[in-house]
């Protein structure tokens, strides 16, 4: 893992050391240390089968990691699990919810579980989401099967709130609506959000922190704005001959057109300037980049990277 | 585990079972519609019936309890192991049961409230049906044979229904082991089909071990003494040793499901 940020350390939410988890030969997730600080939105990115959801499930110790160990709010994840999942709610990619039950059902159900449980929320949310109560859970839309998952983890009023690709299959509106209002409203209330997702621009758009996951490894993790300012792109005009650019510091990825060549640059800075200009480039034009393109790049250089080995 | 959440639970399996368990019942009370549709189909049936007398009312309910009894621990307990998948085997096979590995409740506190429930949902309707099949002739008899009355016949009744009594702690106890076989595999596979089959093997595999003794307490009771009665008294005589190696091999299985279960990941 390449971590640009310095954290606070006795604030984090969840720790991973070391994570790891093969399934028969298959290495799923590879030694992964990651560090949720408290109070943040962290957004898991990562393409289908990049080991996100392995990684979530072993932190709500639904899966055994093979290696490392796993810290939530600061207990051991063997310590008690039952003392942590009263603080900590956790809605899966498949969001399982018995079929036969009433939306009035399934909440009053839930509740029952968690002392904490706020009937004024509950009904606040059942309201704005526009749930009927009386319909059963079979016959919800997907976009309302994700609302009621959502309004049973968060009227507990836990702690840490995990959501594993919480806009699977819903509809760009929905989806929208949950990433830009729902998850900044929880995380306006102080609480962590751990989620999931392989949309670059929804984790963009609300989450502090960023981690990159590609094969099971923990590529990247920053806050979005480090990122941004750490990462940049550089294009250039080749007039016929591309200068090689390989060895200059920090460049990760070169993209060729007709008549240019654009760089993506991680840690830009005069060094990086100084040696393209050695390498003959000249009137560099130095770009923003968004979070795509720096997580197509850092994806390919890592499986570059590997290829190579 | 709280108060609230064993009500809930208890809630949610009275719901999801309900049916089921009703169809189970009525199930077990296949000899008992059987004999109902021959007296209701056929006028010779009907006319022996009418012909009844209260001596010969006795030995009517002693092969009534003799069929229930073979019933059950044949077909019967077949499809005991089809309610027993069923009572875990779905949930696990459609991931319901996964709502509740994301609530603060230990994890084997959920496996033996199922099985509890289960267990006791399969016992109660396997050994309650001896008695509601005995009771249900009874009354038939008493009803529509011209010779038979209440009073007559209690005596008979009570005297069979005592036997009854001890051979519903038999099946129930045969019951339990057979759900806790089942109950085992279905953990153990997830999917119900398999654990059927793996049910069944069990089954097979119990009566090849039992199946001689509680053969031959069927036949014991199916004998005739000198006086032309049913003999039941080896039916009815509750022997500890073989009763107490079926509690412990049913407690052995609900173990190993727990040990199954607790290895149980959410892949």
């Amino acid at each position: 893992m390449s971590s640009n940020v310095e954290y606070m350390p006795e604030e984090y939410a969840i720790e991973t050391r070391n994570l790891g988890r093969k399934f028969g030969k298959f290495e799923a997730v590879k030694g992964v240390d990651l560090t949720v600080p408290k109070g943040t939105v962290f957004g898991l990115l990562g393409v289908n089968g990049a080991g996100k959801s392995t990684i979530i499930k072993m932190i709500m110790g639904h899966l055994r990691p093979t290696s490392g160990e796993v810290r939530i709010l600061g207990r051991a994840l063997g310590e008690d699990l039952v003392e942590i999942r009263k603080r900590v709610a956790y809605v899966s990619e498949n969001r399982y919810l018995y079929e036969w039950m009433t939306v009035a059902e399934s909440i009053t159900f839930t509740r029952a579980f968690h002392a904490t449980w706020d009937d004024r929320k509950a009904a606040d949310l059942l309201k704005r989401f526009s749930l009927p109560p009386e319909k059963k859970v079979r016959q919800l839309s997907r976009g309302n099967r994700a609302r009621l998952c959502l309004l049973l983890a968060l009227s507990f009023n836990p702690e840490l709130i995990v959501l594993d690709e919480p806009t699977s299959g819903l509809d760009p509106i929905v989806r929208r609506d949950f990433i830009e209002n729902i998850v900044s409203e929880i995380a306006e209330e102080g609480k962590t959000v751990l989620f999931s997702s392989h949309i670059v621009e929804e984790v963009e758009r609300v989450a502090d922190y960023v981690g990159i996951m590609d094969e099971g490894e923990l590529l990247l993790v920053s806050t979005i704005d480090e990122i941004k300012s750490s990462y940049k792109r550089v294009r250039y005009a080749t007039n016929g001959t591309r200068p090689e650019v390989t060895g200059v510091v920090g460049v990760m990825m070169v993209e060729n057109g007709r008549h240019e060549q654009v760089l993506t640059v991680q840690g830009f800075g005069d060094e990086t300037m100084r040696q393209l200009g050695e390498r003959g480039v000249k009137n560099p034009e130095v770009l923003p980049i968004s979070l795509e393109d720096i997580f197509v790049s850092a994806v390919r250089a890592e499986r570059e990277r590997r290829a190579s080995l | 585990m709280t108060k609230e959440i064993v009500k809930a639970m208890l809630w949610k399996e009275w719901r999801e079972t309900r049916w089921k368990w009703l169809a189970f019942a009525l199930a077990f009370h296949i000899p008992l519609f059987i004999a109902g549709l021959t007296v209701a189909l056929r006028a010779s049936a009907r006319f022996d019936l009418y012909a009844l007398s209260d001596s010969v009312a006795a030995q009517v309910l002693e092969v009534a309890l003799v069929a229930q009894s073979v019933f059950l621990i044949t077909a019967g307990l077949f499809l005991l192991a089809f309610f027993a998948v069923g009572s875990i085997g779905s949930e696990l096979d459609n991931r319901s049961m996964f709502f509740l590995f994301e609530r603060p409740v230990r994890r084997w506190q959920v496996l033996l409230f199922k099985y509890a429930v289960g267990a006791v949902q399969t016992t109660t309707c396997v050994g309650l049906s001896i008695l509601t099949t005995l009771a249900a002739t009874y009354l038939l008899m008493a009803a529509a044979a011209t010779n038979v009355t209440l009073a007559g016949s209690w005596g008979s009744f009570v005297l069979i229904i005592s036997n009854g009594v001890r051979g519903t702690v038999w099946t129930m106890v045969i019951a339990l082991m057979v759900y806790s076989a089942t109950f085992l595999f279905s953990v153990w596979f997830e999917k119900w089909w398999i654990a059927v089959i793996a049910g069944a093997v069990s089954l097979v595999g119990m009566f090849y071990y039992f199946g001689g003794n509680l053969f031959d307490w069927i036949i014991s009771a199916a004998t005739r003494n000198k006086s032309g009665d049913v003999n039941l008294d080896l039916y009815g005589r509750l022997d500890p040793v073989p009763i107490l190696v079926m509690l412990l091999v049913s407690a052995g299985l609900y173990f190993a499901s727990q040990y199954v279960f607790a290895w149980k990941e959410m892949k």
